[in-house]
């Protein structure tokens, strides 16, 4: 009996391995695969009998899409259109999910409500719309034009991450920081925001990733290589005739280590924040 | 000098109106306590005297002045929050020092104020540990602390025991006692324990639904409660409450209690307990203390025959609960009285100790 219930123990156990392994490939899958693709060279690449390691691992790659393409450029306009974003929805959006989360006031409900109903049409019914007021406003082709399309997605996003940390602070808080003589907006950066500061890092970081990495705006609201984000610049160097995997794979793989290394720079912070949301203590 | 003034304040939450009219005045040194059910407005009072929310109507004086359009940290007060509201992030060295900080007053004198304060407190210890790292009472002291450290015209407190276990929260409840005999600081203090009022307060306002009931000393809450719901809500057990008439026929007149479920009639005989003006057959309410009744055979001069119905021990006392007249009631008796269930003893009590409440609008008769 204990030997069986042991057995069946031990196949849910490999099941759930398989299950976790499986999903695990399709994930990793094509990063191992893009970053292998970066090292090859163009005739390993294309050859017909498929190789899965480099097998004469070259650099080049690297080199030449950050030499001889405006790839740097890319990087730095996506990286400005991120700073931009992230310091819009931080600001604004903080202030607005604090008020959400300790204030009453006349159509609270309604606003949270639209905000979570804007995140459930697809992003292309709004670029029309979008482009037409970029243009009137002459934000077409702007990072902060950009940044400001972003924001009508990830604003809402932010309000409604950051609105539950602040739901789980004790709502006496500001009442105590007000008597001891700080003002509302004093309580919020002196008493209160130091209480959320790893759900903060971790929202804004949901951000800036969101927005580093977006493509279909970046595609319609950018048209020159003064505001082109990696994204669409790398897709755009498909040309008719030639498809240059070596170099779509390098860029690929420099464009995720901005990524790579913010995730582990708060990793930590971060899943102490979307865990916990709390301030125990 | 009066410390505190309030003046016909209304607050009202869009169409609720949750104080309906609150006017009360406040000498220095007072301790007042704000008693009354959970809801009836006694937070809402207490934010509306410390600014954290604006005032419908009325006026509040602090000190001498109008406090109606100050900011919180201009009204020269301080407040412990019933969840103590300790910031999570700062020692409580900082927690204690961060008003005066805001204020601008220099580090040397912070630390003086902080350490002057919490040795008073026996806090010493703590100053370095974050408030996670306290036990429940330990914030309730640093709670404290971070209030007196400001040497404020007027202290709040909303329930600042009610997270205490019933030990810790006698003993805190004494300490803030020899606290305000010592620095007689005015206080304003909301509670909606009984025994917390009584024991603290200088003054009581007995609130019910917005509304101040009776604000009068605790003696004389206690002994003369202004209508049927300050006495029934001071005291504990609850006071009996007799549905009854007045009868006025030859010689005194009487008391003659409605009797229910088909029990025999009982009279009370009360002297010069009311006032002539009461005419004959007044629908009246008879409101006795548990305290007020004693075994047969001391000096009081009614007695009667009841049937014990159920027997509490508490250990200092007996609680007796019988009927009269087919009214479920309650005595309180010397704990060397043990009357057995179903026994019928004597009881007796002095018909002066009888409170008289209109039947209709409930307000004290006698
Ligand atoms: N910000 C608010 N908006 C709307 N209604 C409120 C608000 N604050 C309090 N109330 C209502 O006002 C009434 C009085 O609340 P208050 O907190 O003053 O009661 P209380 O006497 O302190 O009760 P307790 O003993 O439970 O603390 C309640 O009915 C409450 O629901
Ligand atoms: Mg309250």
């Amino acid at each position: 009996m204990a030997k069986s219930l042991q057995r069946t123990k031990r196949i849910h156990d490999w099941v759930a391995y398989g299950v976790a392994i499986f999903f695990l490939f399709f994930g990793l899958a094509p990063i191992v695969w893009l970053i292998i693709t970066s090292f090859k060279s163009e005739g390993e690449i294309v050859n017909t009998v498929l190789t899965y390691y480099p097998h004469n691992p070259i650099a080049t790659n690297y080199v030449d899409i950050w030499r001889q393409s405006a790839f740097p450029t890319l990087m730095m306009n996506s990286l400005q259109t991120t700073i931009m974003t992230v310091v819009i929805c931080v600001t604004v959006g903080t202030l607005a999910s604090y008020s959400f989360s300790q204030y009453r006031f006349p159509g609270k409900y309604a606003l949270l409500l639209f905000y979570l109903v804007v995140r459930m049409f697809p992003a292309v019914l709004m670029i029309i719309p979008l482009f037409l007021i970029m243009r009137f406003f002459g934000l077409l082709d702007t990072s902060l034009g950009l940044a400001l399309a972003y924001t009508s997605f990830l604003l809402p996003l932010f309000i409604w991450m950051m609105k539950g940390f602040f739901d789980a602070l004790p709502p006496d808080l500001e009442k105590a920081a007000r008597i001891d003589g700080c003002t509302r907006i004093g309580a919020l950066v002196r008493v209160i925001l130091p209480l959320v500061r790893n759900g903060l890092a971790a929202t804004a970081i949901f951000v800036a990733i969101a927005s580093w990495n977006e493509y279909l705006f970046a595609l319609m609201l950018t048209t020159s290589s003064g505001s082109r984000t990696w994204p669409v610049g790398l897709q755009l160097m498909i040309g008719e005739f030639q498809l240059p995997w070596g170099l779509l794979a390098a860029g690929g793989v420099i464009s995720i280590i901005p990524v790579v290394i913010l995730f582990a720079l708060v990793q930590q912070t971060m899943v102490r924040g979307l865990t916990s949301g709390a301030v125990k203590g | 000098m009066e410390a505190l003034r309030i003046k016909a304040v209304r607050k009202k939450f869009g169409p609720l109106e949750v104080l309906k009219g609150i006017s009360l005045d406040l000498e220095e040194g007072d301790f007042l306590v704000l008693l009354g059910p959970s809801g009836c407005g006694k937070s809402t009072l207490l934010a509306l005297i410390a600014g954290l929310e604006d005032i419908t109507a009325g006026e509040i004086h602090i000190g001498d002045v109008i406090a109606n359009d100050l900011h919180p940290r201009d009204r020269n007060i301080a407040m412990v929050f019933q969840s103590y509201a300790l910031y999570p992030s700062m020692t409580v060295h900082a927690n204690m020092a961060f008003g005066l900080k805001m204020r601008g007053v220099s580090t040397a004198d912070q630390d003086e104020a902080v350490k002057r304060v919490a040795d008073m407190l026996d806090i010493g210890h703590l100053l370095e540990r974050k408030p996670g790292q306290l036990s429940g009472g330990q914030r309730q002291r640093v709670a404290m602390g971070r209030a007196l450290v400001r040497d404020p015209m007027l202290f709040l407190f909303d329930e600042p025991l009610s997270n205490l276990d019933a030990k810790l929260r006698v003993q805190m409840r004494s300490e803030i006692k020899k606290l305000h005999n010592r620095l007689q600081t005015t206080v304003v203090y909301v509670t909606h324990d009984q025994v917390e009022a009584m024991t603290l307060a200088t003054k009581i306002a007995v609130m019910q639904a917005g509304e101040i009931q009776q604000y009068a000393p605790p003696e004389e809450i206690y002994n003369r409660p202004a209508n049927a719901f300050v006495a029934g809500f001071v005291g504990s057990p609850q006071m009996n409450f007799l549905p009854g008439r007045l009868e006025r026929g030859n010689g005194d007149p009487r008391l003659r209690i409605e009797p229910a479920n088909g029990a025999t009639e009982c009279t009370i005989p009360i002297g010069s307990l009311v006032e002539s003006s009461l005419g004959n057959g007044e629908e009246v309410i008879v409101g006795i203390r548990p305290e007020s009744i004693r075994p047969a055979g001391s000096s009081s001069t009614f007695t009667f025959d009841a049937a014990i119905e159920l027997v509490e021990m508490t250990g200092a006392d007996t609680l007796a609960t019988f009927i009269l007249g087919g009214h479920e009631m309650m005595a309180r008796l010397p704990a060397e009285e043990k009357p057995a269930l179903g026994d019928r003893i004597g009881l007796s009590f002095d018909p002066a100790s009888v409170h008289l409440f209109d039947r209709h609008t409930t307000v004290r008769l006698n």
